[in-house]
């Protein structure tokens, strides 16, 4: 069974075509800058035959067509024809309280997802002109969507709401709903597979540390509570958006700066975080650097980072009653060997005791990081979220 | 990588039909004073590209090097990061010839003059060269807000391609943009200009043929009785802006927003709607004629009713009017 996982941003479409039952990657590619000047489609085929496309790219639809011409074609085609795929999983952003798990898409389920804009206006929409573009071209093929808000949806209300007055969560639904669901999904069951442990009796604390970066609380199986909130600007800091921060000192720097709510937008996502402290990059390998030529406010916004991560592991560590598994993925999670260790160093008064020697150079695999008589397994895994898309979409076209 | 081959996309398309042509991908403007100026910024941070054409090429290098400085402005008011800004730059191209505008899906004049009846012919003149340079499918759009739209479309050959799309540039993220159609504009032309706007992040606001729309019909008769209740002791300026804003909730009080549009462009207005309608609330007050024969444009010369620094910004020294 093919199934072809889509991630349609603003701008740009991911996509990965997977055989099932190899669980081998066939192509994957990226249409980037669609509707803009300098509009491509890269391509990688499984033989890593590759080639990039130019040319005009109008739109989501076109650029999904071209995705199914470029997989469909002779020289660089991983399919015959566009019969071969058997179902599209899409990956949508925004699932408010109406998804708490992956689904096939139907007219209702559009319709709630075209509801959900309101709150992910920047990402629902892209999502769903990628879902609307497939029912033309494929119109008798299941889609299914899968969500990043979805596994958080077993938050207790305690722990999902603001304490805002109760009527704005009733007239506009806010409330905190993480995101990243899928990668924290992902990590956290691998991870159980690896130490043959049964993932319904574990207490977990997952660490999505990427360009945006989220931590979930997983207790037997379900995520009890996570730092990303209404929208991913709350919790950790991240390479340009703040985190947490006093709501106060906000309306004060609106005040001061005299700026309106979009330029704070932008401020908060685009111009805080790594970059906005350190005033470097919002690379963290750039950061690094920077911090190792002596740049003080690099190594300011390092330390910062791994203090609130480590602040964020020790919170969830007391609302889980302890925590078996410690788990790093994520681009920064993978691969900051440094940032890791500082992340869960002296922790050792409640049993999480990291292993310089096996964390020192561990990039990109999947490896205990912890000592043998560290009570707490701190581990690496990388996420693999299109995995998680393909699995839920075959998982629910298999009992149709 | 070597190893990555380059081809067209075009060759992989399932369906051999026609596709649809982008729409707007890209705009041209004609005059870019600091109108011009705004709306090629706007735009281009969009993702569209714009050309500009300006008398000469020294014009289009201050008016390219404006821009940078807006961008700039915008950076340090936390409004964009400077790697948006090098992609906003690099779609924008300043040109002195017209031909440059061939490929354009729509064009806006933006070149303004001191009275109504200047301002129509220049614009007619403006329209025309245009009309010479691009395809018959281009829309034609003046900025203008006072100008009526059927009259300017009079000399073109084709004038249901042409109306009028109102920025409100002196408020730079209002999500509305006033579009005045003329007798003549075509509902295909009002469709792709409601697509265009979509593309802009803004909601089009109808008009049907009226100078002044409905923000500079509303705004300057308030800004003029603003003017005699100042000059009449009612208040001072402070105080006529704060319970404006602060009493009823505007943005701006009128003065402030006076020195936003610009006391020249209100003049213009007020002068072009009095001759309009005829009706006296239009006629402009001393106060605002002496301010803009003393070149007291407000914040753009850095003094209007107030005093502005070089950042645009409230200045603390002594208002100019209130001594």
């Amino acid at each position: 069974m093919n199934i072809l996982v889509l991630n349609c941003g603003s701008s740009s479409i991911k996509y990965q075509l997977f055989d099932m039952a190899t669980n081998v990657v066939k192509a994957k590619g990226l249409v980037d800058k669609i509707g803009m000047k300098g509009a491509s489609l890269t391509n990688t085929r499984e033989d890593n035959d590759k080639v990039k496309l130019e040319g005009e790219i109008i739109d989501h639809q076109i650029g999904i067509e071209y995705v199914l011409g470029v997989l469909t074609s002779e020289k660089h085609g991983s399919i015959k024809t566009i019969n071969e795929i058997d179902a599209v999983g899409h990956r949508v952003v925004h699932g408010a309280e109406k998804f708490k798990s992956s689904v096939f898409i139907d007219e209702e389920v559009t319709k709630q997802m075209e509801n959900c804009v309101e709150l992910a206006p920047l990402h629902n929409p892209p999502n769903l002109k990628g879902v609307y573009a497939m029912k033309q071209l494929l119109p008798n093929v299941p889609q299914c969507g899968v969500f990043d808000t979805a596994f958080h949806q077993t938050m207790p209300a305690h722990s999902y709401m603001y304490a805002l007055p109760y009527s704005l969560y009733k007239k506009h639904g806010v409330r905190r709903y993480g995101f990243h669901g899928a990668s924290h999904r992902y990590v956290s069951k691998r991870a159980c597979d690896i130490l043959g442990v049964d993932y319904n009796k574990q207490k977990i604390i997952t660490c999505h540390l990427g360009n945006g970066a989220s931590i979930a609380a997983i207790n037997n199986g379900k995520s009890v509570d996570t730092s990303m909130g209404l929208t991913p600007v709350e919790g950790l800091m991240m390479g340009t958006r703040v985190g947490d921060v006093d709501a106060g000192a906000l309306t004060f720097i609106m005040n001061k700066e005299e700026i309106g709510y979009n330029q704070l937008n932008t401020l908060v996502n685009k111009h805080s975080g790594v970059l906005g402290i350190s005033g470097v990059s919002s690379d963290m390998r750039e950061v690094e650097d920077a911090a190792k030529e002596g740049n003080e406010r690099a190594a300011l916004s390092l330390e910062m980072y791994a203090y609130r991560v480590k602040k964020y592991i020790g919170s969830y560590a007391a609302i889980l009653g302890g925590v078996d598994i410690v788990i790093f993925t994520g681009g920064i999670g993978e691969n900051a060997c440094e940032l890791r260790e500082n992340c869960v160093s002296d922790l050792a008064f409640m049993g999480v005791e990291i292993d310089n020697s096996l964390n020192d150079g561990a990039r990109s695999v999947e490896k205990i990081i912890s000592t043998s008589t560290s009570k707490t397994k701190i581990m690496i895994v990388p996420t693999d979220e299109e995995l998680v898309i393909a699995q839920d979409t075959l998982e629910i076209v298999k009992n149709m | 990588m070597s190893d990555i081959k380059i081809e067209p996309v075009s060759d992989y398309a399932l369906s051999k039909e026609n596709r649809p042509k982008a729409v707007f991908s890209k705009v041209g403007i004609v005059g870019c004073g600091t109108v011009g100026q705004n709306l090629a910024r706007m735009i281009s941070a969009k993702g569209i590209e714009v050309v500009f054409i300006e008398i000469s090429e020294e014009r289009a290098q201050n008016a390219l090097a404006r821009i940078n400085d807006d961008l700039d402005r915008m950076i340090d008011r936390w409004g964009m990061t400077s790697g948006e800004k090098r992609a906003v730059l690099s779609r924008i191209e300043a040109a002195t010839d017209c031909s440059k505008l061939k490929d354009c899906e729509i064009v806006f004049e933006s070149v303004r003059s001191k009275s109504k009846v200047a301002e129509t012919k220049l614009v007619q003149d403006v329209f025309l060269k245009i009309e010479k340079n691009v395809s018959k499918d281009t829309i034609i759009a003046t900025n203008a807000t006072i100008l009526g739209v059927t009259e300017l479309a009079s000399v073109l050959k084709h004038p249901e391609r042409a109306l009028a799309i109102h920025f409100l540039l002196s408020v730079p993220d209002a999500p509305v943009v006033e579009v005045t159609t003329g007798v003549k504009t075509s509902e295909e032309t009002k469709r792709k200009v409601n697509v265009f706007t979509k593309m802009l992040g803004r909601r089009l606001i109808p008009v049907f043929e009226s100078p002044g729309g409905i923000s500079a019909r509303l705004v300057s008769p308030l800004i003029n009785d603003a003017c005699q209740m100042f000059l009449e002791g009612v208040g001072t300026l402070d105080d006529i802006d704060d319970m404006m804003t602060k009493g009823l909730g505007m943005r701006f009080g009128p003065f402030a927003m006076a020195d936003k549009i610009g006391l020249d462009k209100i003049l213009l207005w007020l002068n072009g709607m009095y001759e309009e309608y005829g009706d006296l609330k239009y006629k402009a007050h001393t106060l605002l004629k002496t301010k803009v024969r003393a070149n007291h444009f407000g914040r753009k010369t850095r003094e209007g009713f107030y005093l502005y620094d070089e950042h645009g910004r409230r200045s603390n020294k002594v208002k100019c009017c209130q001594q």
